[in-house]
């Protein structure tokens, strides 16, 4: 069940934006994602629109993948079309049914906020298709250093991200394995009401937790006795480092932001 | 070189109050000198102190009373810590649980990583490691799409990336199926002849202490005897007082033995025990 959800898993293709510095990429979302909100303009849309063809065609990912990604979250932006449909009032009513109108405005604003968050999906899981997650934990550590200087655990953070996103299959795994092991002992996962399933979870989640500690605790002498003290000192089998393309794509990135917020202003 | 002189580890067990309510000794004024490039078992029954014998080899337990050397390094001196793991390195039951990363190369870099090697050293020394357990077309890989046998090389290796003079193994087969524990010992015995690397092998499993050097049996914290393989079966009185048993083959030529048949002593794989009994003709 957790394995089916393909939204935001790594999707290897070898295309240009696998290899950036997944720091461009971390930029590019950002700068992505802040471009969709000021301005609900055609024009600007069509641009964002533009960009957004352009980066998943140079990504080589299949637009069928990024379609089956989408499908999990589709009720949130279904329900948010609906929402804003009826419940935004406006001058120039357009169908009323019994007290329940649809206005101009409404019809607008929904058709926006629809394309803003499907935009807003396909471009940050674009993000973490082409970027694999230690990439991800690097672009953001490198990133965030300068704030170590304020005593903030930049490194320590990181690793702890690093390390769950490498245990999460490893206890997806063992969950199935109590729940199978529980269910031959007679326990009932299905039937019931609500509470009597939230009950009946808390022998999965018992033994997971304890097992979980368990591990955590393997980890850490496994991790002392290989010489891991802190993040002082470290160096890196691929350190991060920019190239030609990187600059280039910086350039695009910003180049699209300014003419997003240019063309907003102006038209 | 390792050298441990009278040592003694106490767990100590506390009731609420923090009243010291029982002193267990774990291990128990143990001596023992390992040389360069041996191969050693350390055998002995759960609960016997040899997973705690082991942790102390790198310092991730410091001895109650006594003193282990490590190349000459003193393990109960915190500022040597980092020289002394990175001369014995330690190899796990759990082979999922010591691996850090989810990219197999990255994971043998994570010990360099910490001491600071630089960029292109660390790069040319995976590569030799996963050379040397065979596992370098998977360097690549996620470690969770690995079999057992396979993730415990990648341990291996990510100790071997610490080019170390030791290697202490707390029963690294106890998870694996009988493919996978081949592989690993396999892969030990490989570092043993060609890299003269030393091995400390912690098992309860008589089978896989047939070609090592020096086999330690270890009884309530203590060693009760040590010496060659060969000495060791044959006294297997002793050793089922220690909770242990006779590897299959030597059974065989001990009972064969009873029975009349002229097996020499010291007969300890199916290959010898053929030739003893293709012999008796």
């Amino acid at each position: 069940m957790l394995r089916d959800i393909t939204i935001g898993q790594y999707y290897q293709t070898g295309s240009v934006i696998h290899k950036l510095d997944p720091r461009v990429k971390l930029a590019a979302t950002i700068l992505y994602v802040i471009s969709l909100f000021p301005f609900s303009t055609l024009p600007v849309y069509a641009i964002a629109t533009v960009f957004l063809v352009m980066a998943v065609c140079v990504s080589k990912v299949p637009i069928r993948h990024i379609i089956k990604g989408l499908k999990t979250v589709m009720i949130l932006v279904v329900m948010t079309g609906i929402m804003n449909i009826f419940l935004t009032k406006g001058e120039n009513v357009l169908v009323d049914i019994y007290g329940v109108k649809i206005t101009q405005a409404g019809l607008e604003r929904a058709f926006y906020m629809v394309i803003r968050l499907i935009y807003l999906i396909i471009g940050s899981s674009l993000l973490t298709y082409t970027t694999t997650p230690n990439e991800l934990t690097d672009a953001i550590e490198k990133s965030l250093k300068p704030l170590n200087k304020i005593k903030v655990p930049v490194h320590e953070f990181s690793i702890m991200i690093s390390l769950a996103l490498r245990f999460i299959p490893i206890l997806v795994e063992e969950a199935d394995k109590i729940i199978k092991a529980q269910s031959s002992r007679g326990a009932d996962f299905e039937e019931g009401s609500f509470f009597v399933k939230i009950k009946n979870m808390v022998s999965i989640i018992v033994p997971l937790l304890i097992s979980a500690i368990r591990r955590a605790d393997d980890l850490a002498l496994a991790m002392d006795s290989r010489c891991y003290n802190g993040g002082g000192g470290r160096t890196k089998l691929h350190p991060l480092k920019y190239k030609k393309k990187d600059v280039i794509g910086y350039v695009t990135v910003i180049v699209y932001f300014a003419l997003v917020i240019i063309v907003g202003l102006m038209l | 070189m390792i050298k441990a002189e009278n040592v003694v580890y106490e767990y100590i067990r506390r009731d609420s109050d923090n009243n010291v309510t029982d002193i267990v000794k774990a291990i128990d004024d143990v001596s023992f000198v390992i040389s360069k490039g041996q191969f050693v078992s350390i055998v002995g029954h759960n609960g016997s102190g040899k997973s705690t014998l082991a942790k102390h080899l790198n310092g991730l337990l410091k001895p109650t009373e006594g003193i282990i050397w490590i190349d000459g390094i003193d393990t109960s001196k915190d500022e040597m810590m980092l020289e002394v793991r990175q001369t014995t390195g330690m190899i796990f039951q759990n082979p999922d649980n010591q691996i850090v990363s989810g990219i197999v190369e990255e994971d043998v870099a994570f010990g360099p990583e910490n001491i600071g090697i630089p960029t292109e050293e660390i790069g040319k020394r995976v590569e030799e490691s996963l050379k040397m357990v065979g596992m370098y077309e998977y360097r690549e890989m996620s470690p969770n799409r690995l079999s057992g046998g396979q993730k415990q090389r990648i341990g291996i290796a990510g100790v071997l990336a610490m080019k170390p003079s030791c290697i202490v193994l707390d029963e690294p087969t106890a998870m694996l199926d009988p493919g996978g524990r081949k592989e690993v010992l396999k892969a030990i015995k490989k570092l043993n002849d060609s890299e003269n690397i030393t091995i400390v092998l912690i098992t309860h499993n008589m089978e896989e202490t047939l070609t090592s050097d020096v086999i330690m049996v270890m009884n309530n914290g203590k060693i009760v005897m040590s010496g060659t393989p060969e000495y060791i079966f044959s006294k297997a009185a002793l050793l089922e007082n220690c909770g242990l048993e006779l590897p299959e083959i030597v059974k065989i030529a001990e009972g064969l033995r009873q029975k009349g048949i002229n097996i020499p002593q010291g007969v300890l794989t199916i290959d010898d025990l053929t030739d003893a009994i293709i012999n008796l003709r």
